[in-house]
């Protein structure tokens, strides 16, 4: 039995046939349901003959909740500065390094960075682009003995510094990254008495500088399914916040880092 | 089954892979993976990305798969629906062309 007649509304757009109530008959339900289905079909693909979409889609989809993780921004509340040197080590604070032409940093002011470090990262933890252009540092080639390092910091000593406050339980002085407490470059209390121009230092340093306010779109350091820092400071800055991520998590005290862990978790759902 | 005209236009594919589908009474949720986006298919628009998920089908034989598939006539289905569609799922990214001849 044909239905005498079928409702078909259109609800936001989307046709939506209900179906007629139809009597028992001796027909068999089977028969009756696919003529229904039928007859349906045709009505709706009548709309679509004039111009009813045949298909429609949701436009607030979980792509774009997904992709709203990549868009958070860092905004850094003050100047940050990064020192690195020639092992890949890095210290991040605020404190100025003075660089003067002919002469280098000024040691003093090195020493003075490292110990008022918020971060220190250990050697490796910097890529190599960012790397120091003149490495390894220079050793005094007329010096009397002692400690040729002339940058006022006694590796060794700092890494084994650095080893004890790893044991340490401080929340914040995991696996490497420690705070300026660290004192890194009070390791070498060498008197010396080289040659060497105790007071500036031309190599085996990099320094690096992210102003106040400067506004870090992670974003822009990935590519589409990973992390691809950018050659340039920002880069480093991300290149750090990625070490102390594997580290720390999103624990505080990295600026920023709640964003970086946004968008790991967003390349956690891409793979 | 109908005749099949010969193909002579561009073939239309589809990756089942790429898609999940759900069936509520003759209407389809797809969800498709590259975007992200769900789509309402209804029968047609849905048979035809069934169609081609299986082999690679022109615009002709798609027109005809569906005439066959859903018993319909030249004028319940129209060319221009099937080519209207088609563009409308090539927009969404559920099918796509393997380009003429192929």
């Amino acid at each position: 039995m044909q239905p005498e007649y079928s409702f078909v509304t259109i609800y936001n757009g989307f046709v939506v046939t209900e179906k007629p109530i139809v009597p028992d008959t001796s027909e068999s339900d089977s028969e009756t349901s696919e003529n229904d289905r039928i007859a349906e079909r045709r009505q709706l693909l009548m709309l679509g003959a004039a111009g009813l979409p045949m298909m429609l889609t949701l436009k607030a989809s979980a792509q774009e909740v997904l992709v709203s993780q990549l868009t958070c921004a860092i905004k850094l509340p003050k100047r940050l500065r990064i020192l690195v040197d020639c092992d890949g080590r890095a210290w991040v604070g605020t404190k100025n390094i003075k660089y003067t032409n002919g002469k280098g940093f000024k040691v003093a002011d090195i020493v003075k960075f490292k110990d008022d470090a918020t971060y220190a990262f250990p050697a490796g933890d910097v890529p190599n682009y960012w790397l120091p252009d003149n490495c390894p540092i220079e050793e005094c080639s007329n010096g009397g003995g002692g400690d040729d390092d002339d940058d006022g910091f006694d590796y060794e000593t700092a890494s084994a510094e650095l080893d004890d406050l790893m044991r340490t339980s401080l929340p914040s002085q995991a696996d490497g990254i420690v705070l300026a407490s660290a004192r890194m470059g009070d390791g070498d209390d060498d008197d010396d008495e080289d040659d060497c121009d105790e007071d500036w230092i031309d190599s085996g340093y990099a320094f690096y500088e992210l102003s106040k306010n400067s506004t870090i779109l992670p974003v822009d350091h990935t590519s589409g399914t990973g992390w691809s820092p950018q050659a340039n400071t920002q880069g480093l800055f991300i290149a750090l916040s990625l070490v102390y991520e594997s580290r720390h998590g999103d624990a505080p005290g990295w600026p920023g880092i709640s964003c970086i862990v946004s968008i790991i978790s967003y390349f956690g759902t891409q793979n | 089954m109908a005749a099949v005209p010969p193909t002579t236009g561009k073939k239309w594919s589809s990756d089942s892979r790429q898609y999940l589908a759900i069936e509520y009474d003759d209407t389809f949720l797809v969800y498709f993976r590259p975007s992200g986006e769900t789509h309402f298919l209804n029968f047609l628009s849905y048979g035809m990305v069934d169609a081609v998920s299986s082999m690679p089908l022109s615009e002709e034989e798609i027109l005809a798969r569906m005439r066959t598939d859903f018993s319909l006539t030249a004028e319940e289905l129209p060319e221009a629906l099937v080519a209207t569609t088609l563009s409308e799922l090539d927009q969404a990214g559920l099918i796509s062309a393997l380009g003429a001849g192929a």
